[in-house]
């Protein structure tokens, strides 16, 4: 603009400057002519005037005319009236050619008097004629040649573009000074407050149209950016990772889950913070325009990632990342394969002795005193399958857990009565004392799983306890919960072991030993009857030493 | 604002180094499981990965070349241009020698030997060195790359040990004589991969700080 402003002034001013001295020059000349003209008249006249009072002595006009002829600047030319040139002044009259069929002369000789102005263009010059007939029927004529225009302004030509050069500078001083002048006002425009301007009143639509947008663009940066809030609000606070990938690898968008599982940052490439494989496979299978499922296992957990290719151009794929954590669902599908392989080892190991023995009796191949022996133990391994099939049973129901709808009022102190009762016999064996420290008390629960609970505890810590130990059963009441404990002074648990003795099928001793009995699922019905009783079990054990498992119910169920 | 070519370029070529070493990281960690859970599947594929981290090398390669020809870089620009065509041989032979270490475990059959060395131990930490190698080269951290070579170390005593193990093995009983020198090529395919990693982070080093320390 400015560049442009300052052009179009200096355009201007040069062809003002131009226009200027074409016509000042037209006009001064043509007035200079004019003024020559009158003088060339006059001076035709004063001739004339002489002349005519010579009255016809040749020898008197030929000496006056001499006379003025030296003198005159200007050409004093006397023509017959038959057009031979009598007299010049500057040059001989027999050089010169017959001047009959000049205009000038013509004109004269009709009407008293002509003119002509004859024009040279290489000598750059104009030649003003004056020819006036005189009484004795000769012409005079009067000549004054003068530069044309052409001439004038060749001859003063570097005059001419010195003063041209003066006034362009002159012309592009003020012309920027202008410039700078009009343009002002636009640069100090304050574009923040567009209304508060006071300046050309050509801007104020255009400032108004400003404000108007200026407005709307706040309002919809003030939408996008309470969307985009929103938005991150809930991802930042989703539990799962949710990560969008750029075609060229790099991270658009992480929420806090995904930057706290893959340790991903925005802006950085993908590799940069994670390159498990497993990663790596699922998104490298998304930029290639494929979906991918890949399990991602980090610190201790189990994660899902589903990466899916999403069309951003011709030329790629951009990703966007979800992490699931599965870990326990993995550990669940981990425990499920595991407890298969345990029920079909668990049920098979009977039944293979089962088959044995009694293929060898009905094959007849077994001696007659060992039937009875072989019976015995047939008879013993079908008693253990059916307690392992048993605790299934109860375990799978405990699963279904819609016993609650069952739930009465239970007198635990009876129950751990009755436990006492029952296994009081298998105590003596042992060499084990029970010792009940119990109060009344009652919760709502189902009475049978609750004495199967009582019953599996105290069975183990009868079991696994020395000769001559102790199992303490006792019960406590605070405001808000009851506490069921089973202490004994048995060998223990070691440490590795105990976050994992509640699983299903699961034996510290590995060999499954069958000197001690059990299916391997007591403890594992004890942590399914708890949860359904919504109690906590807290197990705390020494090797060497001795177990207390307490089961903790909370009152609330009163 | 605009970044210029050079920049972009120098970026495209640090994250195809980032996804060369990521290779590297997934081939010897996959060599590794395939060798201790005999996954023969698994190894293939880490045989088959080795032609990927190959060509790798030489798309990385071509790339250094055509930056430093086009763009003539200096100082830092070169020094990182220059350690990482060093890398990617080193990265190269990582992936050579994870699929070496596959390879035996194709036909080989160590089931009796391995777990009475050292071996998963020594495959442990030298994964840890590739690992933080590339981290290091990643997160352009001079301590980690120095953690890296200081835990050559203990990737040398455990080889040491293995070795150790292995004598041990075959005066005990000749009949683990062929086992034992593939345990013993393997540990020293793992010794050299643990070299490979200690050279990357002194041209991390190197790149970052422009002073590089000799191979001891």
């Amino acid at each position: 603009m400015r560049r442009r402003i300052f052009i179009s002034i200096c355009l201007t001013s040069l062809l003002t400057l131009f226009l200027t001295f074409a016509f000042i020059t037209g006009i001064l000349y043509n007035s200079t002519f004019n003024s020559i003209k009158r003088e060339v008249r006059n001076e035709s006249l004063y001739i004339s005037e002489a002349l005519e009072s010579y009255q016809g002595h040749f020898s008197n006009i030929s000496s006056y005319l001499n006379t003025v002829g030296l003198k005159s600047l200007n050409r004093i030319t006397l023509i017959g009236n038959d057009g031979v040139v009598l007299y010049d002044n500057f040059a001989l009259p027999a050089n010169m050619d017959n001047h009959s069929y000049r205009p000038e002369f013509i004109d004269a000789m009709q009407s008293g008097f002509g003119e002509i102005t004859r024009f040279s263009d290489t000598l750059g010059e104009s030649t003003y004629y004056y020819a006036l007939k005189l009484e004795d029927n000769n012409i005079l004529r009067i000549a004054s040649t003068t530069k044309s225009v052409l001439g004038i302004i060749s001859d003063s030509i570097i005059w001419f573009i010195l003063i041209f050069i003066a006034l362009l500078t002159i012309s592009v001083i003020v012309a920027r000074f202008l410039t700078g002048s009009i343009v002002k006002p636009i640069n100090s425009l304050d574009l923040d407050n567009p209304l508060s301007n006071d300046t050309y009143e050509e801007l104020s639509p255009l400032l108004l149209r400003m404000d108007k947008q200026k407005k709307e663009i706040n309002n919809n940066i003030q939408e996008l950016t309470k969307t985009r809030d929103d938005f991150s609000f809930i991802t930042d606070n989703m539990s799962e990772g949710l990560v969008i990938f750029s075609e060229n690898g790099h991270v658009i968008a992480a929420n806090k889950s995904a930057k706290r599982i893959l340790g991903v940052e925005e802006k950085h490439y993908y590799l940069e913070n994670c390159r498990d494989s497993n990663y790596v496979k699922a998104i490298q299978s998304s930029f290639k325009g494929f979906s991918a499922n890949e399990k991602l296992y980090k610190e201790g957990h189990a994660y899902q990632l589903s990466a899916n290719p999403v069309k951003e151009n011709s030329t790629g794929y951009a990703t966007v990342l979800f992490i699931t954590d599965i870990t326990e669902k993995d550990q669940a599908e981990q425990r499920r394969k595991e407890f298969s392989a345990n029920v079909s080892h668990e049920l098979k190991t009977p039944l293979t002795s089962i088959l044995g023995y009694a293929e060898l009796i009905s094959k007849q191949i077994a001696k007659k005193e060992d039937i009875p022996r072989f019976a015995g133990l047939i008879h013993s391994e079908a008693a253990r399958l059916l307690q392992v099939i048993e605790d299934i049973i109860k375990l799978s129901r405990l699963d279904e857990s819609d016993l609650e709808k069952e739930f009465k009022d239970v007198s635990l102190d009876e129950l751990c009565l009755s436990v006492a009762k029952d296994l009081a016999t298998k105590a003596e064996k042992h060499y084990v004392k029970i010792n009940l420290n119990i109060i009344q008390v009652y919760i709502k629960g189902y009475s049978p799983v609750l004495y199967e609970m009582i019953f599996n505890l105290c069975d183990n810590a009868i079991t696994y306890n020395k000769p001559g130990g102790n199992v303490d059963i006792s019960l406590r009441k605070n405001e808000n919960t009851v506490t069921l404990s089973i202490i004994d002074t048995g060998i223990g648990i070691p440490m590795e072991h105990q976050s994992r003795v509640f699983e299903r099928f699961y034996r510290v001793d590995k060999s499954h030993s069958k000197d001690t009995g059990g299916t391997g699922l007591g403890l594992s019905i004890v942590k399914h009857a708890a949860a359904l009783h919504d109690a906590k079990i807290e197990l705390k054990s020494e090797p060497g030493k001795g177990t207390s498992v307490s089961v903790i119910f909370k009152l609330k169920h009163f | 604002m605009m970044r210029n070519k050079f920049d972009m370029q120098l970026e495209a070529l640090n994250n195809s180094l980032i996804s060369m070493g990521a290779m590297c990281e997934t081939a010897i960690a996959s060599a590794v499981k395939a060798l201790l859970e005999n996954d023969l599947i698994l190894a293939k594929k880490v045989m088959e990965s080795v032609r990927d981290i190959n060509q790798s090398e030489k798309d990385i390669e071509a790339m250094c070349l055509k930056l430093i020809l086009q763009q003539q870089p200096v100082a830092k620009d070169l020094r990182q241009i220059s350690s990482i065509l060093k890398m990617i041989t080193d990265m190269d032979r990582i992936g050579v020698q994870a699929g070496d270490i596959a390879e035996i475990v194709t036909f080989a059959d160590l089931s009796e030997s391995k777990d009475r060395v050292h071996i998963a131990d020594m495959a442990k930490a030298t994964i840890k060195m590739v690992s933080e190698s590339i981290d290091a080269f990643v997160k352009k951290d001079v301590e980690l790359a120095n953690q890296v070579i200081e835990y050559d170390d203990v990737v040398d005593d455990l080889f040491t040990k293995v070795k150790n193990g292995i004598v041990n093995l075959i005066s005990k009983d000749k009949k683990h004589g062929e086992q034992a020198v593939d345990i013993i090529m393997i540990a020293k395919y793992l010794e050299r991969i643990g070299d490979h990693a200690t050279n990357i982070a002194e041209w991390v080093v190197f790149s970052i700080t422009g002073i590089h320390m000799e191979v001891s």
